[in-house]
């Protein structure tokens, strides 16, 4: 345990330790330089602030809200603004010393202000939206909801993670009810999971080549994409698997066709070759884009293993039920997942089997930047490429 | 954009877009995310990838509103989009159609309701036709889009 915690009280939170701390000690938190920012939310009353410490263990600094305001930490984490922008546009609650004023996803246009704090009737006049597009609001149609109900809504995040989310939430949900899922039920959604990240890296290979002019590439990666995604429907009933991964376990076990159709998908990405095609007709292209070079044969890896490793996986399932019912009503927990873009994590407190409060933290989060930073330090003709390599998209963030 | 004109139109010509441009063959679609998850489009994408084929089909899309005659609308409109989306709608020259793909985009699907979300593409433009699932299928929206639907080899 870090120091700067030494005597604060501790929150009961499974998966991260949690700490209430006064605002003398959420400053020395700011400035502890052995603790690395990772994403700020709030909850009814109090900002919580995950951070990473040295070991890499996590861990979650809480600070109450006086007055609607909270001491911002984006002064010391430069990263935090965005997170001190979404609070004051959702919970209302204003970070002193912040350094970014604007709004992230608030312009006037919702029916409130204020969403999940204390609504009020929109603040000012509507004008122009610069960020939070496809801000639908998902935080405040979870809470409230039976946690059964709420997975819908982890299930939309980001569709290209739809699985990842939903594994994630889950994890949540059983954390804080201490229920974990059947092991068959665990087994089944790294399956998923994995064929989730393939079909993302197949989609993102598809879009570089198409960004770096390469049809031929291209059409085999949508080819594949394609016929990953009918292996995903016959063997889980969904293509994109969305819906499947619930709290408790998963809603399907694998079909009868499932086994065959995915050593089906997996011959078909034995021959198409993909890492060969890729040197033949990128190759060149990429030599001066070392990072786009490397996202590129991540992805590349992605298809291959995934795919690989999913026959035997499918025979070491361990028999048994797929779902696990909990009666714990109450408690906080954290849960994760690997999406296709990255780690993503959901933090959420179950009141009476409901959701009291939920964050999630996308990859967009960390990547949006990264991503902005990247693409204007390219040359204009190599921008298309680095964009398509990051795929970063607004969803996922935008909640 | 005329609105006596707008409203004969959509009464003589109801509502499938193929109706007027089957002559042509084809449709120049322009695909508007409001705010989808982007399952949608993931599913969209491999319906206009060479997976399916799609050229033959006669669907291609746009890349402004003054090249489309349909208006593909992926999403729940949220609040935050829909003033883009009417400004794009009417840089669009006539005749012209809405396509509502997905439940998101239809009634605003699970998001209906919520503080941020306008509703369905009906918030906003007259949807001519409505492609229901979430997401539907490659094949669900190529077969509701119509056209030359002889199967790919």
């Amino acid at each position: 345990m870090n120091p700067v915690f030494a005597g604060a009280f501790a929150i009961p939170c499974a998966g991260a330790a949690r700490y209430l701390l006064d605002e003398a000690g959420w400053r020395a938190v700011a400035g502890e330089p052995a603790l690395r920012f990772i994403a700020m939310w709030a909850d009814e009353s109090a900002v919580i602030a995950l951070l990473q410490d040295a070991t890499g263990a996590r861990v979650m600094a809480t600070v109450a809200v006086e007055q609607g305001f909270f001491p911002g930490l984006s002064l010391w984490h430069p990263e935090a603004a965005m997170f001190e922008r979404m609070i004051r546009d959702l919970w209302g609650y204003n970070a002193v010393g912040g350094t970014d004023g604007r709004p992230l996803f608030d312009y006037g246009h919702w029916r409130l202000a204020h969403p999940l704090g204390r609504p009020t009737p929109p603040f000012a006049a509507p004008e122009p939206a610069i960020t939070g597009f496809a801000h639908k609001g998902t935080l405040a149609l979870m809470r409230g909801k039976p946690a059964r109900v709420a997975a819908r809504f982890a299930a939309r995040v980001d569709g290209r993670a739809t699985v990842a989310h939903a594994i994630a939430y889950a994890h949540a949900v059983e954390a804080a009810s201490r229920t974990p899922a059947p092991a068959r039920a665990e087994r089944l959604r790294e399956i998923m999971g994995t064929l989730e990240i393939a079909g993302g890296a197949l989609d993102r290979i598809g879009r570089i080549a198409e960004a770096a002019g390469a049809p031929v590439l291209q059409g085999r990666a949508d080819r594949l994409r394609e016929a990953l995604a009918r292996a995903a429907g016959a063997a889980f009933g969904h293509r994109l698997m969305m819906d499947c991964v619930v709290p408790g376990g998963v809603v399907v076990d694998v079909s009868a066709d499932g086994p065959g159709a995915l050593d089906a998908l997996r011959r078909s990405v034995r021959e198409a070759a993909v890492p060969a095609l890729v040197e033949a007709s990128l190759g060149g292209r990429l030599r001066d884009l070392p990072l786009v070079a490397a996202r590129l044969a991540a992805c590349v890896a992605q298809v291959d293993n995934g795919v690989q490793e999913l026959g035997a996986r499918l025979e070491a399932l361990p028999q048994g039920a797929v779902m696990q019912a909990s009666l714990v009503m109450a408690g906080e927990g954290i849960g994760m997942a690997d999406g296709p873009s990255g780690g993503i994590l959901h933090w959420l407190r179950l009141e009476g089997g409901h959701i009291g409060g939920a964050f999630i933290l996308d990859p967009a989060w960390a990547a949006s930047e990264a991503c902005a930073m990247e693409v204007a330090a390219a040359a204009p003709e190599d921008r298309a490429i680095v964009r398509a390599a990051h795929g970063v998209l607004a969803s996922g963030m935008d909640l | 954009m005329n609105a006596l004109w707008q409203a004969v139109w959509h009464n003589l010509f109801a509502r499938h877009p193929r109706a007027v441009s089957a002559a042509r063959r084809d449709m120049t679609l322009l695909h508007r995310d409001c705010g989808s998850c982007n399952g949608c489009e993931i599913e969209l994408r491999l319906a206009l990838s060479i997976a399916h084929d799609s050229t033959r089909r006669g669907l291609s899309l746009a890349s402004s509103p003054q090249q489309a005659d349909t208006m593909l609308v992926t999403g729940p409109v949220t609040h935050n989009t829909q003033a883009h989306l009417g400004a794009t709608w009417d840089a669009m020259p006539d005749p012209k159609f809405v396509v509502a793909l997905g439940d998101c985009a239809i009634d605003g699907g699970v998001f209906r309701g919520s503080y941020a979300v306008a509703g369905g593409a009906g918030s906003t433009l007259p949807v001519d036709l409505a492609i229901r699932g979430c997401p539907p299928t490659a094949r669900q929206i190529l077969d509701a889009l119509g056209g030359d639907t002889t199967p790919v080899s």
